[in-house]
């Protein structure tokens, strides 16, 4: 009898990108083989990654072909999970699951302490959930950071017919992907924190509006939405709780609470001016709570262990981990969860491994396209909300991108404002106008056009954008681009025209 | 086209009526939504044909026309355009001779951007219909277009 | 609520926003974007201001006051700030003079010398110029979707939307503009009420009137002559001619809105085939007279026919168009004149059951609440009422009203915009109003959903009713009406539990068979369920015309003199003689139907008609025409040569409400003026002064200096006006009657604590069917009724742009019915009834049922009214035009029966 050996390889978008697929299509021919499709660690940089049980835990092999099946098989050269420093020096909480288990195995989630947060929201009921999480001091992940038990408890308290629960999965921000890999990896954990903030705040409808890139995320939370409602779970007080997945249409601002609201009305997605906030009135004008999906996923873990486990972890006004995403020219992109404090230059070297091969550092931007450009001197600066917002930048959803030596500050700083002229709403001037005005400075200087008044014109142009836009769409847009000038200003100056 | 228009808008009539969910479902079955087809969506859904048209304009992934029988879709989010997302949208225009949101001639495939498709840990990126591509290098480019008919 | 704006103490209510707080305060904070009539928006970012304690500067149009708020709303920041937004505007406008007024005006104001973005993207340069009223012109727009709001927020239209995003999101009308084509309003649903127009702080939008002839100099208030809603406008005058209406924001009953006809439908003032001479038959021919020779003229023909054959040889139809002023003149003319009360007016055909209905029951026939009660009441119920077409801008509140959450019941043969859109739409067979509404009241005993207290205490006779509906089941009611019998039972259920049901209805109620009948089963409802007397409630029937409810009111009626006091007051009698110096005939005279066969008889020699084109809008017309040709001496006083005017022995031009001074009633009983704007035509007397002169050549001299002077004398006469003058009139409320004193403020809510009769009368009514019922040769019923566009006989809108929308009646037919007949649309098809036929193209229409036509009575060539039956109700007269059997014939040869034509249904 020939013996058939359990191998795991993920299924992740992102591990299928960068072989996994092909790899299970080869294998699939094998019978001695049996794929068990995981979620990914997170450690991208090595995926494809094939793991196999060993009596000290997992095994893996990194960046497999087709081709290395027999040494896997035969069990050579493999690399304990467990020794691998990228994933070892992190504190996987709410990532616990990744890599470990299959993504629609209800059974295993529970096994593995899932649920048990939704059991304790049910048992103490609204007003102590709320106050566990105040306890927590737990802020949104989305990128405002707003207090989470703050904004349940002006759901909570409004009277209506109606509540909603709405996890935004828009993930806009490029170099951001942990809510893809929520969504695709371990999506209960998911639906089992919209569950307990339904049950906090009194609501009968969740909507997850996924953003139309992300179609295996949506695939997957779908499948997990009909497992969940199989086994009973979307209920509450005996009442139904329905979850649908909404898809975005390719529009960065829907990601924004007000925009999302309107577009999963199915209207155009147009920033809301506020107040009145969701929470008060928000779909269909009923009290809706709109946070991340990290920031749902955090939240079965804060009911299970407690607010005050939570609150334990990080530093002084950021509490807990923070999931950060590297991309970029670093040499281990990848999924990091830490709690809040480690500097940026912790980071990049500890788990970042260093520039990418033929790379030498220049910049790195936190907090995707909004976010601020920090050069070699800034990467000190501690990773929390307070100090970030003090130096006038956001952590916002927790993406870092490092550029190399070959980036072009003009272009990118181009690259940056025609983003903001391309997904700008269009409702508010500074931004509707203003975002294609500074694009067009941006190409004028490119060109070699450009004139040292343009630059200050640039200045004052972004100075208005940052105070008066509606949204921080338009109200951050200048922030990497005034950032490039100012760590980098000889790139300008030498491409204008004197 | 009438008949299809009106089995998929019955599929997604809401009340309140959804413009965009509509959309997107008429889009997954004629793989653009026809401009002919606005009055018969908006009386189908009880909404103007201002309604219908506010929205079909404002998301980029909404389609007027018809695209080539694969869609390219290249990333241009930062981790792309660090790792040279510029280099590959350059490579493909000129392998293709498109601008980004033309159609090649012969109506195979149609080149676009798209913004971050959270691949960011294996970028730059390139998605084709729904697969997708990480790590991709500009002279990777013939073996994978190769793959689609 | 106490803040404090730029140092000084502002009381504001809560709600308020800081821009609206400042505003009220007399503080101006620059701004573009926001409207008093729309929700917050927030998308110039010019009044930005600075709020102490709190970081960043919220927009003080979308920021609500706090207690104890710190403002500052000027300061060199928010100055800079403001600079550079109105930059941002001036560089996507064309350059120079050619950027919009307003922005040119907050440059200057703001110091901006230069835009620093000389040689950058400009605007899409696209006219939409396929409205008739108006231009749409993309590049001096700033995106602000003012327009967009209001055709949402205001109108409730939806025709226009954002188009794209970015820099590149401007205003469209329809889906035209996806193509590349610019006509986006013609082919959208717009039904150009000019709220997008109005709301516009560009002028992007623009009246072609005012591009045309240039902007207003000055502006001269008045009220609208067209429909019962009385909106107030304001006249816009240049150079001695209107060059724009535009509703009045503190309007009482529009706050600022509007519909196509007021807004755009003014232009048949100068319409070049305007009466401007006398005309006086001769044979076949008409010769112009002068005004001397005209009045001589009446005058002695009515005193030859009067010496000859008594005063019941001549009789009078006033016009429910005029003023107040006017109509009780006539009526004073022929009281105290001719000495008989042979005096109607178009009430008659109109809402002449819902007088007798509410006088039965309630003991007062104007309605009870009034337009503002619809933002309170909890659920609407209209019954047999087009609001949106027939009374826009009421149509246009209840779609408000929705928005905000109110229930809403429609009760319509037809699928109406109104129907389409509401929570129930109970889709009953035309005629079928009684057995509907006992229907309604079957659930109510049953369900025990009566308001005992109120039945008890304010109400008699609901035993008798209890006894009637006991036998409606819905069953028996739905196989009667075609409505099925759990949308009845939900009906009543929301009616009776709503806390604040408001009925509204029209002549879908009141011109049937059995018209009074379906008014007393309406009120009979109300009674039972307590939705009398308190704000958001009540029976409010949406009177017709502009003044329709004045002509009633001050006595153009054969039954009752003004303030409907009957002929039999001793009080009234003494008062009467020591006023006017002559007796009150106290005998009823003849109601219009009376006239045509005391016409046909002979007895009746003379008639006078002040516009009123009875020729085309009269039931029946064979018989009408008959009637007239048989007169001696037929008098037509009107704008135009109308199809009556057509058959008169002399015809008198009127001056239009744009050239006199008066007043009209609204529908919720609203004293307003109208103010002379601009001269009539060659000398032309306005009405009053016609019945003055006539009067005075008839040894009855009447000298009013002013009309003022004549509604001192109607509040001397009529209790119910005793408090009315034209001093307080100049406040833009006007006043709704009853004004008992000079002191009193007028009544919004009638019947708070006691009915006129002490106690209201429930009146119970059994199902009758309508007067014609289908059979083989005529399988149809016909419906007639109005569109939005055109106005009655359409004498005036058909003299309008309006044409361009729509220029003919047209018959509409489900497409069932048209398939089975081989109907295709625009096919012209002969309608056959009883009395004779009529022609109209053919259009398909998901708004009629199955075996149910509709069409309107606005085009003469139609002659719609040929077809219809003098059968009327029973007690009031008012005309069954509801209902006729008929059958279509089909025109044969087919190619010459399509006619290109402009239409448009308003779903
Ligand atoms: N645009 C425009 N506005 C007008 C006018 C105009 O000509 N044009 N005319 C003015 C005048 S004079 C008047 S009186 C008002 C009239 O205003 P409305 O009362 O709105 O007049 P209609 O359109 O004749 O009829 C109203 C509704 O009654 C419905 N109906 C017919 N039969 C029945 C029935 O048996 N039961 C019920 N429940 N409903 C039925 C019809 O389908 C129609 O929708 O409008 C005034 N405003
Ligand atoms: N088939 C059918 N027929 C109907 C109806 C229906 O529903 N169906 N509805 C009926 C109803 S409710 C009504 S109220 C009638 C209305 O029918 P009409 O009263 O005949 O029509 P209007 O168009 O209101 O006005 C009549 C005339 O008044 C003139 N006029 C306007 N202002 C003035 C003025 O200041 N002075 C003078 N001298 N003349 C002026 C106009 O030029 C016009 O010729 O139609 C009735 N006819
Ligand atoms: C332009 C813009 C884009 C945004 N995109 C996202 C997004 O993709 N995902 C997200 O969770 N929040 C996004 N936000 C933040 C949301 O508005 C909102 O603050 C957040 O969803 C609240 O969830 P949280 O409290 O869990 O952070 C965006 C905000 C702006 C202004
Ligand atoms: S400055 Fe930052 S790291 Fe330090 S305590 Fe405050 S939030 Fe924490
Ligand atoms: S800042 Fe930009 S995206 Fe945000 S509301 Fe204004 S125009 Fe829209
Ligand atoms: S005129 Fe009235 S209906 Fe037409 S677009 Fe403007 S607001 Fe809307
Ligand atoms: S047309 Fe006028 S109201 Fe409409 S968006 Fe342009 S400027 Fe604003
Ligand atoms: S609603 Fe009536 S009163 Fe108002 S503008 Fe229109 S026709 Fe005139
Ligand atoms: S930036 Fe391209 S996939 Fe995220
Ligand atoms: S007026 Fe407040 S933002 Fe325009
Ligand atoms: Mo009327």
């Amino acid at each position: 009898m020939r013996t058939v050996t359990r191998l795991y390889l993920s299924n992740d978008t992102s591990a299928r990108a960068a072989g996994a697929g092909v790899l299970a299509d080869a294998w699939s021919e094998h019978p001695e083989v049996q794929l068990i499709r995981i979620s990914s660690r997170g450690a991208f940089y090595l995926e494809p990654m094939v793991e196999r049980d060993s009596p000290a835990g997992r095994v893996a092999w990194f960046n497999v072909t087709a081709q290395d099946l027999p040494l896997i098989l035969s069990g050579t050269d493999g690399t304990p999970v467990r020794s691998i420093p990228f994933l070892a020096q992190q504190t996987r909480v709410t990532f616990a699951n990744f890599g470990e288990t299959e993504p629609l195995a209800l059974d295993e989630y529970q096994a593995r302490g899932g649920l048990s947060g939704l059991e304790t929201a049910l048992r103490i009921g609204p007003d102590a959930i709320i106050e566990e999480l105040q306890v927590s001091q737990l802020r949104g992940r989305g990128g405002a950071a707003f207090p989470v038990w703050n904004k349940w408890k002006v759901a909570q308290q409004a009277r209506a017919d109606q509540k909603y629960v709405v996890a935004n999965a828009d993930e806009g921000d490029a170099g951001t992907y942990c809510d893809r890999m929520i969504l695709e990896g371990d999506p209960f954990r998911l639906l089992e924190g919209m569950l307990i903030c339904a049950r906090a705040i009194g609501a009968g409808r969740g909507y997850v509006y996924c953003r139309q890139e992300y179609p295996g995320a949506a695939k997957t939370l779908r499948a997990a939405i009909q497992k969940a409602d199989e086994a009973e779970l979307l209920e509450l007080d005996g009442e139904p709780f329905p979850i649908e997945v909404v898809e975005g249409a390719g529009s960065y601002v829907c990601g924004e609470e007000t925009a999302l609201l309107e577009s999963l009305e199915g209207k155009r997605g147009v920033v809301r001016a506020r107040p009145p906030y969701p929470a008060q009135s928000g779909l269909y004008g009923s009290p809706t709570i709109v946070s991340n999906v990290l920031t749902f996923a955090t939240i079965p873990n804060i009911l299970s262990r407690g607010g005050a486990w939570h609150a334990a972890l990080g530093t002084e006004r950021s509490r807990g981990t923070m999931a950060l995403q590297l991309g970029g020219r670093v040499k281990h992109p990848g999924l990091v969860e830490v709690p809040f404090g480690l500097s940026l230059h912790q980071i990049l070297e500890q788990f970042g491994g260093g520039m990418a091969p033929g790379s030498r550092f220049k910049a790195v931007q936190v907090g995707g396209p909004l976010g601020s450009l920090f050069p070699a001197s800034q990467m000190d600066i501690p990773v929390c909300y307070d100090v970030f917002a003090k130096a006038g930048a956001v952590l916002g959803h927790g993406g870092i991108v490092v550029y190399d030596h070959e980036t072009d500050m003009v272009d990118l700083a181009r690259h940056f404002m025609a983003f903001t002229a391309d997904e700008s709403c269009g409702k508010c001037t500074p931004c509707r106008i203003g975002s294609v005005r500074g694009r067009e400075i941006l190409e004028r200087i490119q060109a070699g056009s450009g004139t040292i008044e343009d630059l200050a014109l640039l200045h004052d142009l972004g100075d208005t954008m940052k105070v008066a836009s509606l949204c921080a769409l338009g109200g951050r847009a200048p922030y990497p681009v005034l950032t490039a000038i100012e760590h980098f200003p000889a790139e300008f100056r030498a491409k204008l025209r004197t | 086209m009438r008949e299809q228009v009106k089995s998929v808008l019955a599929r997604v009539r809401s009340k309140p009526p959804n413009i965009l969910k509509a959309l997107l479902a008429l889009q997954e079955r004629l793989g653009h939504v026809p401009t002919e087809a606005v009055s018969e969506i908006a009386s189908a859904l009880g909404v103007t044909t201002a309604q219908v048209a506010g929205v079909l304009s404002y998301y980029p992934d909404v389609r007027l026309t018809a695209p080539g029988r694969h869609l390219i879709r290249v990333c241009m989010g930062e981790s792309c355009y660090a790792n040279g997302c510029g280099r590959l949208l350059r490579e493909l225009q000129d392998r293709l001779r498109v601008d980004v949101g033309e159609t090649a001639a012969g109506g195979k495939f149609t080149l676009d951007t798209m913004s971050c498709a959270g691949n960011c840990a294996v970028s730059p990126t390139v998605m084709i219909d729904r697969d997708l591509y990480g790590r991709l290098l500009p002279s990777q480019l013939d073996t994978l277009l190769e793959r689609y008919k | 609520m106490k803040l404090e704006i730029n140092g000084r103490p502002v009381l504001a209510s809560s709600g308020d926003t800081i821009y609206g707080a400042a505003k009220k305060a007399g503080v101006a904070i620059p701004g573009l974007c926001s409207s008093d009539h729309l929700a917050p928006f927030g998308s110039c970012r010019l009044c930005l201001c600075e709020v102490e304690g709190q970081n960043g500067l919220p927009a003080s149009c979308t920021t609500p006051v706090r207690e104890g708020m710190v403002v500052r709303t000027e300061s060199e920041r928010l100055n800079r700030l403001r600079r550079n937004v109105v930059e941002l505007y001036l560089s996507e406008q064309p350059a120079g003079d050619r950027a919009p007024e307003s922005l040119q005006w907050l440059a200057k104001s703001l110091g901006l010398r230069q835009v620093r973005y000389p040689q950058f993207s400009h605007r899409l340069d696209v006219v939409d110029r396929s409205n008739p009223f108006f231009t749409f012109d993309n590049a001096a727009c700033i995106s602000c979707a003012r327009c967009v709001r209001a055709c949402d927020e205001i109108q409730g239209t939806h025709a226009l939307t954002m188009l794209h995003r970015g820099f590149a999101s401007r205003p469209a009308a329809g889906a035209a503009s996806l193509t590349g084509e610019a006509a986006g309003f013609a082919s959208s649903n717009c039904v150009s009420c000019g709220a997008c127009v109005k709301e516009c702080p560009t002028g992007a939008l623009m009246e072609k009137t005012v591009a045309e002839q240039g902007l207003p100099e000055r502006t001269v208030r008045t009220t609208c002559a067209y429909c019962g809603v009385g909106c107030a406008f304001d006249a816009g005058m240049r150079d001695g001619t209107v060059v724009n209406m535009v509703p009045a924001d503190d309007g009482p009953s529009n706050q600022g809105h509007a519909c196509m006809k007021g807004r755009f439908g003014w232009t048949y003032n100068y319409a070049p085939d305007r009466l401007r001479v006398p005309l006086l038959r001769q044979g076949n021919k008409w010769v112009e007279i002068s005004w001397p020779d005209a009045l001589d003229r009446i005058a002695h023909e009515w005193v030859r026919l009067k010496d000859t054959y008594g005063p019941d040889a001549l009789a009078t139809i006033s016009s429910s168009r005029g003023t107040n002023e006017e109509n009780y003149l006539f009526g004073k003319f022929m009281r105290c004149v001719v000495g008989s009360n042979h005096i109607d007016n178009c009430a008659r055909v109109c809402h002449s059951a819902t007088v007798t209905g509410m006088m039965d029951t309630i003991g007062a026939s104007a309605a009870t609440n009034s337009i503002q009660d619809l933002d309170v009441a909890k659920l609407i119920l209209v019954v047999g009422a087009n609001p949106t077409e027939s009374h826009p801008v009421v149509g246009a509140r209840i779609k408000q009203a929705m928005r905000r959450g109110a229930t809403l019941i429609v009760i319509d043969p037809r699928r109406t915009e109104l129907a389409r859109l509401a929570d129930l739409h109970l889709q009953m067979h035309p005629g079928t109003n009684v057995a509907l509404l006992n229907g309604l009241g079957h659930i109510l005993v049953k369900e025990g959903l009566i308001d005992r207290d109120f039945v008890r205490d304010r109400t008699q006779g609901f035993k008798e009713w209890v006894e009637v509906v006991e036998s409606c089941t819905p069953e028996t009611t739905s196989k009667a009406t075609g409505v099925p019998a759990h949308l009845i039972a939900e009906a009543a259920r929301r009616y009776a539990t709503s806390g604040g049901s408001m009925a509204v209805h029209g002549l879908g109620m009141t011109e049937h068979r059995w018209g009074s009948h379906g008014v007393m089963a309406l009120v009979n409802l109300a009674l039972a369920t307590g939705n009398l007397g308190k704000p958001g409630t009540g029976i409010n029937p949406l009177r017709g015309q502009n003044n329709v409810q004045g002509a009633s009111d001050v006595g153009c009626l054969p039954t009752y003199f003004a303030g409907y006091q009957p002929f039999d007051s001793p009080e009234l009698a003494a008062a009467h003689l020591a006023v006017t110096g002559r007796p009150l005939p106290t005998a009823r005279g003849m109601k219009t139907p009376d006239m045509w066969d005391a016409a046909l008889a002979g007895t009746l020699k003379s008639l006078w008609i002040i516009g009123y084109d009875v020729a085309q809008t009269d039931p029946n017309l064979k018989k009408v025409h008959a009637a007239l040709r048989n007169l001696e001496f037929l008098i037509v006083q009107d704008l135009f040569l109308s199809e009556t005017a057509k058959l008169a022995h002399l015809v008198i031009p009127g001056a239009s409400f744009l050239e006199k001074d008066g007043t009209f009633t609204n529908l919720e009983r609203r004293i307003q003026r109208i103010r002379k704007a601009v001269e009539p035509p060659d000398g032309v007397l306005p009405d009053w002064q016609v019945v003055c002169e006539v009067s005075a050549r008839m040894g009855y001299p009447m000298w009013y200096g002013h009309p003022s002077a004549i509604m001192d004398e109607i509040a001397q006469l009529a209790p119910m006006f005793a408090g009315v003058s034209y001093d307080r009139l100049e406040a833009p409320e006007g006043l709704q009657w009853p004004v008992p004193s000079k002191e009193h403020p007028g009544t919004s809510l009638m019947h708070e604590r006691s009915f006129p009769k002490g106690k209201a009368q429930f009146v119970a009514v059994d199902y009758l069917p309508p007067g014609e019922s289908p059979t083989e040769t005529y399988p149809l019923v016909l419906i007639t009724g109005r569109i939005l566009q055109h106005y009655n006989c359409g004498a005036q809108t058909r003299r309008t742009g309006i044409m361009q929308v729509v220029d003919t009646d047209v018959l509409e037919i489900h497409a069932s019915d048209a398939a089975r007949l081989d109907l295709h649309e625009g096919e012209v098809v002969r309608l056959v009834s009883a009395r004779g036929e009529a022609r109209l193209p053919v259009m398909v229409s998901d708004r009629v049922q199955p075996g149910e036509l509709f069409t309107s009575f606005h085009f003469p060539d139609t002659d719609l009214n040929v077809l219809l039956s003098s059968s009327a109700d029973e007690s009031s007269k008012c005309p069954e035009y509801k209902v006729s059997t008929v059958r279509i014939e089909k025109i044969l040869p087919p190619e010459t029966s399509s006619t290109p034509m402009h239409a448009m249904l308003i779903t």
